[in-house]
């Protein structure tokens, strides 16, 4: 039964593929731009405008002195201005890969370095869709402050595991050395 | 003649009246020599269609000539695939390469599997084919992941070769698929359905291929540029854009 299902499976995104194919056959997507020069990098959305989106200063005057549906209405104008920083973000992370692939296309291509980047286009767009669900779900604050925990947690974990490491050197070394091996 | 006979020469008539124009348009559109193996797939699938239709045949002969046409058609339609691959990536030496080693991986994980499961169940011809188009489908897929990863564009006769093919062989792993699992009682919808699902791609091909168009050129083609640096750049970009979601502040 499995196989018969993985086979349906394979049938159907066949199907899917012949879809897509159709559908920039018949105009949809037409034919995509080539640019013939150099790819550019372009801009990264502004890091003051995130400083300011995500500002705790701003929550907690208004927390302070706003009424609850002033409030409302802040964390839900920051959570829509987060989203835009996040969307633009990835427009800008999308152009590059994109840039980059319609650049390399009909060079001699690298299959590690191909990887490589393959790696980091796919590691950038699984933090954004993460931060995407978080900020979505449980709004812009809330998600800076997780960040920022799980951030502290990950530089602790590494601090104890470098210590880890270097005492267990350092023993290992003593008892080499007691040993008469070094 | 039943219902069910007299279905299978209308269709079978139509399939082989789709051929012909396709053939005549190959010569007329000048396509022929442009795609030799395609062409060749599309003439024994003539002439195995007009036999086949228009002899009176014993059980047991047509068994043997059934059997005899789906491998020969199967091997043409592995040189299609092989064309397709050819014609999509010409422009791209470096896709190729990629691919080929892609291509060569799927290989050895299929062999692999193959002499692991050796052994599993008796041998069934209808098996070997349904797993011989399953490969055929994992490299169709991987050649096209590739064309859409790296934005190549294809021109007007090559998708439409694409199209009708890829959806000739979604339909016969799924057709074999079933047949595999449920056994002699989906034959009755198979035979009336194949004829119809290959006229599907027949007229898919008719229209895309009804006169030569080039593939289009890469405009980047003659541009001279250092693949490392441009890596090196794009995975820098992508790299500080990641940094920036994580760490907006700068921090």
């Amino acid at each position: 039964m499995t196989h018969l299902v993985l086979i349906i499976a394979l049938a159907c995104t066949l199907l899917l593929l012949v879809g897509f194919l159709l559908r920039d056959a018949l105009g949809g997507r037409g034919r995509r731009h080539i640019s013939a020069a150099a790819p550019s990098y372009g801009e990264i959305p502004s890091r003051a405008l995130m400083d300011r989106i995500f500002a705790e200063d701003d929550f907690s005057f208004v927390a302070g002195e706003g009424t609850k549906q002033i409030r409302r209405q802040f964390l839900g104008d920051r959570r829509k201005l987060a989203l835009a920083w996040l969307s633009q973000t990835k427009g800008q992370a999308t152009a590059i890969l994109r840039s980059h692939l319609t650049a390399v296309g009909t060079l001699d291509l690298q299959p590690a370095t191909e990887l490589k980047l393959l790696g980091h286009a796919i590691l950038f767009f699984g933090v954004y869709a993460v931060l995407r669900v978080l900020v979505g779900f449980y709004g812009a604050f809330w998600a800076r402050s997780f960040v920022k925990n799980v951030l502290t947690l990950a530089g602790r974990l590494s601090g104890l595991g470098g210590s880890i490491l270097a005492d267990a050197g350092r023993t290992g070394l003593q008892v080499a050395r007691s040993q008469g091996h070094a | 003649m039943s219902t069910t006979a007299g279905f299978v020469q209308v269709t079978g008539w139509l399939t082989v009246s789709l051929l012909v124009l396709l053939l005549i348009r190959a010569v007329v559109g000048r396509t022929f020599k442009v795609f030799p193996l395609f062409y060749s797939y599309a003439s024994f699938v003539l002439v195995r269609t007009a036999v086949g239709i228009s002899i009176k045949w014993s059980t047991d002969a047509y068994r043997i000539f059934y059997w005899a046409g789906e491998w020969v058609s199967l091997v043409l339609g592995l040189g299609v695939t092989w064309e397709i691959y050819r014609k999509v990536l010409a422009r791209y030496p470096g896709v190729r390469r990629l691919a080929f080693m892609l291509l060569s991986l799927i290989f050895v994980l299929v062999g692999l599997v193959s002499a692991v499961g050796q052994g599993e169940g008796p041998f069934s011809v209808l098996a070997l084919e349904r797993d011989v188009r399953t490969v055929q489908a994992i490299v169709l897929l991987i050649l096209f992941a590739l064309v859409a990863y790296y934005a190549i564009p294809l021109g007007k006769n090559v998708r439409g070769i694409a199209i009708g093919y890829i959806f000739g062989v979604a339909t016969s792993v799924f057709n074999l698929g079933f047949a595999n699992f449920v056994g002699s009682r989906y034959y009755w919808l198979w035979n009336r359905n194949r004829a119809l699902q290959f006229a599907v791609a027949l007229v898919i091909w008719c229209a895309t291929l009804w006169k030569f168009q080039p593939e289009p050129i890469p405009s980047n083609e003659d541009v001279e540029q250092d693949y490392e640096w441009v890596s090196a750049q794009a995975a820098r970009a992508i790299v500080r854009l990641r940094t920036h979601l994580i760490h907006p502040d700068g921090s």
